[in-house]
C-alpha cells in the first residue's frame, strides 16, 4: 500500500446488509472511490474488508472498466482452487460519509475469470499495514483504529 | 434512500450476482454487463459520478 494522505486516527462503518431470499446477509464492507488508469473517470463501490485474504482483488469488470493496467500475470488460490490473475495498482479512496478520508495506491490482482471475485477484497496488504481493525460482529461494525509506531509524529 | 438502503432492499430471485448501477439514489440499471451499465449511467447523468456493486451469489461465501 502506497499511502498519498494523512491518514485518519480512526475509521467506522456499518456491515453493509444484503437480502438474499429472504435471509440478511452482511458483510464488513468499506465504501472507496476507484480512479481510472488515467484519473479521468472514478466510481464509487464497496469493499469488502478481509482478514483472510493476504493480498487485496478487484473485480474483473471493474478493472476492465477502469482501463487499469495489466503489470504481470500470477495465480492465487482461493476457496474454488487456484486461479490466474494479472496485476495492477488502482488509486483508491476510503470514503467516510460522503467525503474521501485516505487516499491510496494499492497494489491489487485481477482474476482473469469474471465472476471469480465479486466486489472489491481490501486483504492484509492493504488498510490491515495502517489500521488495527475491529469487527463488531455482534452490531454489524466495523472499526479501524490506526496504529500507533514508534517514532510516528 | 441511500445506496446502502438501496443494495439492502434488492435481493429478489434471479439477482444474484448482478451489477447494479445507483446514480444520486435512483437506480440505473441491472444486469451483468458493467460496461453497458455505465455508458447508460453517464448518458442520463453526464457528470455524476456512479455507485457500482454486485449483489451476493451465495449465502455462504469464501473468496
Amino acid at each position: 500500500m502506497r499511502q498519498q494522505h494523512a491518514l485518519p486516527s480512526t475509521i467506522t462503518a456499518r456491515y453493509q446488509s444484503y437480502n438474499f431470499r429472504g435471509e440478511v446477509i452482511r458483510l464488513p464492507m468499506l465504501r472507496v472511490r476507484v480512479f481510472s488508469r488515467d484519473g479521468d473517470l472514478s466510481v464509487r463501490t464497496n469493499a469488502l474488508i478481509d482478514s483472510g485474504a493476504t493480498v487485496s482483488f478487484m473485480p474483473t469488470e471493474l478493472a476492465e472498466v477502469l482501463e487499469l493496467p495489466r503489470l504481470g500475470k500470477t495465480e492465487a488460490d482461493g476457496a474454488g482452487g487456484t486461479f490466474g490473475t494479472w496485476e495492477t495498482r488502482a488509486r483508491v479512496e476510503v470514503i467516510k460519509g460522503s467525503k474521501p478520508c485516505c487516499e491510496m495506491n494499492l497494489d491489487m490482482l485481477v482474476p482473469f475469470d469474471t465472476g471469480r471475485v465479486p466486489y472489491m477484497v481490501l486483504g492484509r496488504d492493504s488498510v490491515f499495514q495502517e489500521y488495527d481493525i475491529t469487527f463488531r460482529e455482534t452490531i454489524g461494525v466495523l472499526v479501524m483504529r490506526r496504529h500507533k509506531r514508534r517514532g510516528r509524529s | 434512500m441511500d445506496e446502502s438502503e438501496i443494495l439492502r432492499a434488492m435481493g429478489a430471485p434471479g439477482t444474484e450476482g448482478v451489477w447494479v448501477v445507483i446514480v444520486d439514489g435512483e437506480v440505473v440499471g441491472k444486469g451483468r454487463n458493467l460496461r453497458e451499465l455505465l455508458d447508460k449511467a453517464r448518458m442520463e447523468h453526464p457528470g455524476k459520478e456512479p455507485f457500482v456493486a454486485t449483489l451476493p451469489t451465495k449465502k455462504a461465501m469464501l473468496i
